[in-house]
């Protein structure tokens, strides 16, 4: 990612350049910046000296009238008619609507009374003076002795700054005010990157050739001591090159962590991470032109810039460039997803706690997304194509069956299953409390319907929080927006992905079938609505339901010397996923099954982060031709009686048999 | 006599190579012929005290030179509309400005490990800042941000786009700006020397130049119009940029869109014409409002080749409830003319559509099988 990022410093680089030379670049003709117009009631007008031919200024009943049209163009704004005696000028941002004889104008939506009505003499519109100067940075001067009137803008809005095209940091500091950060900057800074809810800033600086990465996330319960000790065990996780050196600094109020350590890319990186209200902070200080971190932190002028990271700025002090996003509270995502067409698709958006951010999923469905603070906290949508004629509420009925028929009653209670009406929409609703790993969870599903696509909304959320949290999930809810532009483009694609899913099926029917696998001897009965997963090679094979999360994997050896003189653990690679942590061996059996003598390891994944647990079984028997190892494995929460029969039963049938049968 | 007029008529050509850079010879006895290059101009030319008097209007219009006659400081100006290219360049820079904007998060070329800057060219076509452009370069652009001659910059706001024609309208409130001068797309010839000016590759590069000639008014792959197609250089910031005549007269808008890959000396221009179109319908409307017949053409084979053809358009399909079905049209109809006028190809009928609105009707010619019908049209409104 950050090759990417340099690869465009040059262009910035001579963007930069251009802009910072723009003043000087074409001197051929000048315009004028200050307009000045003369006029005198009933002689004539004159701008910036040139006379102009048009209807005179007028004095009526004490009130200067004034040629509109002549007037507002040669400033520049636009004049149009919107109605039969409706006029509309456009300019700098602020529109006045006028009517013709009427006092009343509209002024960016509010209502302004006029001293004097717009009139019409002879075909064109007269306005009184005070449309010009009462609402723009026009002054007026009359010269009381030859009644000469001056309307003058000295300003003709020209950008001074530029700094919103690259990103220029116009103040000595950028901070963070909704986290609380901020630090000193070299002039000429930039920022280069900042995320939707700006928990990640990158601010880049070419002429000095750094970078300043600062990191924002939830502390997950993690404090100073309790990363220190993972450093110290697995370095290699904080780092994509080397780190070199690690210092712990206690002190009152919160200490830090320094890492010194080198980037892929041979550059010095110095690294600090803070905690604080729950939060941990990172802020990263790279040098493209030093490969010695020591030496960078040794420098005094890059030492000053990491220093000078504090955590107590909240948006008062004007002396920092505040690059918080967060609006009301909230921050917001976009979810954009790519499309043949020339633009990107704009699928949804919705406004998120700043505190979460989207999460990496393993799912290869590029139509979900998790936005939150762990896989124990989250938002997540999925979007989904429906006929026209399904109703949400035969949906949510759907879902509902689905939701019985897979969970383990033991696990999950149903609390609600409701059609809301939400703003003439009816959103289909449903709430669980489910048990995953021994802790409770609501799980709050919304489910959206938008032409003929369906959002399926769910937030996960510990028990606990979930009623501490409530009305902030809602205003989540609330600010959901589905796909406006290129719907019917969106919703090809989803249903193209789903027919792509559709084709990975056993069979077309979901009744039981037998598949077999010639390459390496076996075959099971297996319902058809099972999805065969694709792999490198027929002697490692893997089936899921996506519907109760259940998995069955095969894998098969060829018998030989080698493999009879090695263990299970050293044959098969799947026991080398076994050595991970997260997963806990529990027992193993001989058993006679199938006329084999049948190895069964049964273990329980408890992967915390992830926050899934689920049974496993591995059963593992020599063949004639083929050692086999076979693997089902089903989350806790699915684990119904229903599916683990299914289960069962496609174990009980698996067995080896002869290729040419 | 004969003799003082040789040496008159010798003088008149010193005069006129001097001038004008043209070394011919034309005496004949009894007047004075004056040819301005090389073109005999019927007036008379006058000798008094030994100097030739040549009438002022008819030398100056001949050189496509203005004149002109100011009473109060008694004073004749004879302006040459500029026949050198820088001329032509500084003239109309002023109207020639840079537009530079971020990437909207839509686009498909936006990326967030790059800075998402693009940039293109517009002309300024009224004193109170209305600039014309092509609509790829702010399609997808967010911010505008207009650079004028002389280096200043204003925020822009988008007016009015229309993707068909690759034209978009944007505004700066800024006053006592200099229009650009629209040329006739009647006076354009094929050989014609033409500029482009622009901000190709780089925003440092902004109101840069090329010179070419026009090569033909053509169709380019897929557009919806014709093309001015020339050899003048246009690269990615040109885009929106002016193709100029050597009056100094916008002649078209040039467009990168439609250039093919690997395709060298062939850029393409949008008509000015056409530009005049979109802007009238622009101002008008606030896009460009087409009549919809709902039928789908096909043109003669001669034609897709681009063969001299007197092909109709043959219908391939007609929608229901279309004003083409209402009319009576049916599929292997095919459409020889509108309002009398013949129509060969796509591009034809495209262009003759430019004369009307929705709701407005018009008189198709149409063979089917042997007969030639006569079949009225109301149009509907093209969204």
């Amino acid at each position: 990612m950050r090759k990417t990022i340099k690869t465009f410093i040059s262009f910035v680089i001579c963007i930069a350049f251009v802009l910072a030379s723009i003043i000087s670049a074409y001197a051929s003709y000048d315009y004028d910046s200050k307009v000045e117009i003369k006029l005198e009631p009933e002689k004539g007008i004159s701008i910036n000296g040139r006379s102009v031919n048009t209807e005179n200024p007028v004095i009526i009943n004490g009130t200067l009238y004034l040629p509109l049209r002549t007037i507002f163009e040669a400033f520049g704004a636009e004049v149009s008619w919107t109605g039969e005696n409706e006029i509309v000028i456009i300019y700098r941002g602020t529109s006045i609507n006028l009517t013709l004889n009427s006092n009343i104008c509209v002024v960016n939506q509010a209502e302004k009374t006029l001293s004097a009505p717009p009139i019409m003499r002879n075909g064109t519109t007269m306005v009184p003076v005070e449309v010009v100067t009462g609402y723009y940075d026009i002054t007026s001067e009359t010269d009381s002795s030859t009644g000469e009137t001056s309307l003058i803008l000295e300003d003709d809005g020209a950008l001074t700054d530029l700094s919103f095209l690259t990103g220029g940091i116009g103040k000595q500091k950028a901070g963070n005010s909704y986290f609380g950060w901020c630090v000193n900057v070299p002039g000429g800074s930039r920022v280069s990157q900042v995320s939707f809810n700006s928990k990640t800033v990158q601010i880049e600086n070419e002429h000095r050739g750094i970078n300043i990465t600062v990191d924002v996330d939830v502390d997950n319960g993690e404090d100073l001591a309790g990363l220190n000790d993972k450093l110290d065990k697995n370095p290699e996780n904080y780092t994509d090159g080397e780190i070199i050196n690690k210092s712990l600094h206690n002190a009152v109020g919160g200490g830090y962590i320094e890492i010194l350590s080198v980037n892929m890319y041979e550059e010095a990186v110095v690294q600090r991470v803070f905690f604080k209200n729950g939060f941990k902070y990172s802020i990263a200080l790279t040098s493209y032109n030093e490969s010695n971190p020591k030496r960078l932190k040794d420098d005094k002028y890059y030492s000053g810039i990491i220093d000078s990271f504090v955590l107590n700025y909240d948006g008062s002090s004007k002396d920092v460039q505040d690059l918080s996003k967060i609006m009301f509270g909230l921050a917001k995502y976009e979810n954009y997803v790519t499309s043949n067409t020339e633009s990107n698709i704009l699928a949804w958006d919705m406004s998120v706690l700043p505190e979460w951010s989207e999460m990496y999923s393993s799912s290869y469905n590029p139509y979900l997304t998790e936005i939150g603070a762990s896989k124990k906290e989250y938002i997540s949508v999925e979007i989904n194509r429906v006929n026209a004629d399904e109703s949400i509420e035969d949906y949510c009925k759907n879902m509902l069956e689905i939701y019985n028929k897979n969970f383990n009653s033991k696990y999950y209670r149903l609390i609600e299953s409701k059609i809301e009406n939400n703003e003439n929409r009816n959103d289909g609703k449903l709430i669980c409390e489910v048990e995953i790993g021994g802790k409770k969870y609501i799980i709050d599903e919304t489910f959206i319907k938008a032409g003929n696509l369906i959002y399926d909304i769910t937030i996960k959320s510990p028990e606990d929080k979930y009623e501490q949290q409530k009305t902030n999930y809602y205003k989540m809810l609330e600010s959901f927006e589905p796909v406006q532009k290129g719907a019917d483009i969106l919703e090809d694609q989803v249903e193209r992905f789903a027919e792509a899913q559709e084709n990975s099926r056993v069979s077309e029917e979901d009744g039981i079938t037998e598949y077999k696998n010639p390459a390496c001897e076996w075959s099971f009965n297996i319902p058809g609505y099972w999805i065969k997963n694709t792999t490198y090679d027929n002697t490692y094979q893997s089936f899921t339901n996506n519907e109760s999360g259940a998995i069955i994997m095969v894998e098969a050896l060829e018998k030989s010397e080698i493999v009879d003189s090695l263990s299970d653990e050293e044959n098969f690679r799947f026991f080398s996923y076994m050595t991970s942590e997260n997963v806990k061996f529990i027992f193993k059996e001989n058993l006679n099954e199938k006329g084999h003598a049948v190895r069964k390891y049964t273990y329980t994944i408890e992967n915390s982060d992830e926050d899934i647990y689920a049974d496993m079984q591995v059963y593992v028997f020599d063949a004639d031709k083929y050692s086999y190892c076979y693997i089902s494995m089903i989350p806790q929460l699915c684990a119904s009686e229903e599916n683990l029969k299914e289960l069962q039963d496609i174990w009980d049938s698996f067995g080896p048999v002869p290729a040419d049968s | 006599m004969k003799k003082k007029r040789m040496y008159i008529s010798f003088i008149i050509i010193i005069v006129l190579i001097f001038c004008f850079g043209i070394s011919t010879s034309a005496v004949s006895t009894g007047y004075v012929n004056l040819f301005v290059n090389n073109k005999q101009v019927d007036d008379e030319v006058r000798i008094i005290d030994g100097k030739v008097f040549v009438p002022l209007e008819s030398v100056s219009r001949s050189l496509g030179a203005d004149y002109e006659w100011d009473k109060e400081s008694n004073s004749v100006y004879i302006t040459d509309d500029g026949s050198s290219s820088a001329d032509i360049i500084s003239k109309l820079s002023p109207s020639v400005v840079g537009i530079i904007g971020k990437l909207k998060q839509s686009s498909a070329n936006y990326s967030t490990y790059s800075d998402n800057l693009t940039f293109g060219t517009g002309v300024i076509y009224s004193e109170n800042g209305f600039i014309i452009t092509n609509a790829h370069v702010v399609s997808d652009m967010e911010d505008i941000v207009v650079v004028l001659s002389n280096g200043k910059a204003y925020k822009a706001r988008l007016k009015a786009i229309d993707d068909k024609s690759d034209l978009a309208m944007i505004k700066i409130d800024k006053g006592g700006l200099v229009p650009a001068k629209f040329g006739d797309m009647s006076d354009v010839v094929v050989g014609e020397p033409v500029v482009a000016i622009g901000t190709p590759l780089s925003f440092s590069l902004r109101n840069s130049a090329t010179k070419g000639i026009i090569s033909g008014i053509n169709r380019p792959i897929d557009g919806e119009y014709r093309f001015i197609q020339s050899d003048a250089a246009i690269n990615g910031g040109n885009s929106g940029g002016p193709l100029v005549n050597m009056k100094g007269e916008v002649i078209g808008i040039n467009s990168v869109k439609y250039i093919g890959f690997g395709v060298e000396g062939l850029s393409f221009s949008i008509p000015v014409d056409t530009v005049k179109y979109v802007i009238s319908h622009f101002e008008k409307y606030g896009e460009v409002r087409r009549p919809y017949l709902g039928a789908s053409f096909m043109e003669g084979v001669a034609a897709r080749y681009g063969l001299p053809s007197t092909e109709g358009l043959t219908i391939t399909e007609v929608k229901e409830d279309s004003p083409a079905e209402k009319a009576g049209l049916a599929i292997d109809d095919v459409v020889k003319a509108v309002d009398d006028v013949n129509v060969t190809t796509i591009i034809d009928y495209n262009e003759e559509m430019k004369k009307y609105l929705p709701g407005d009707t018009v008189e198709l010619t149409v063979e089917r099988g042997e007969t030639e019908l006569k079949l009225k049209v109301t149009y509907g409104e093209d969204k």
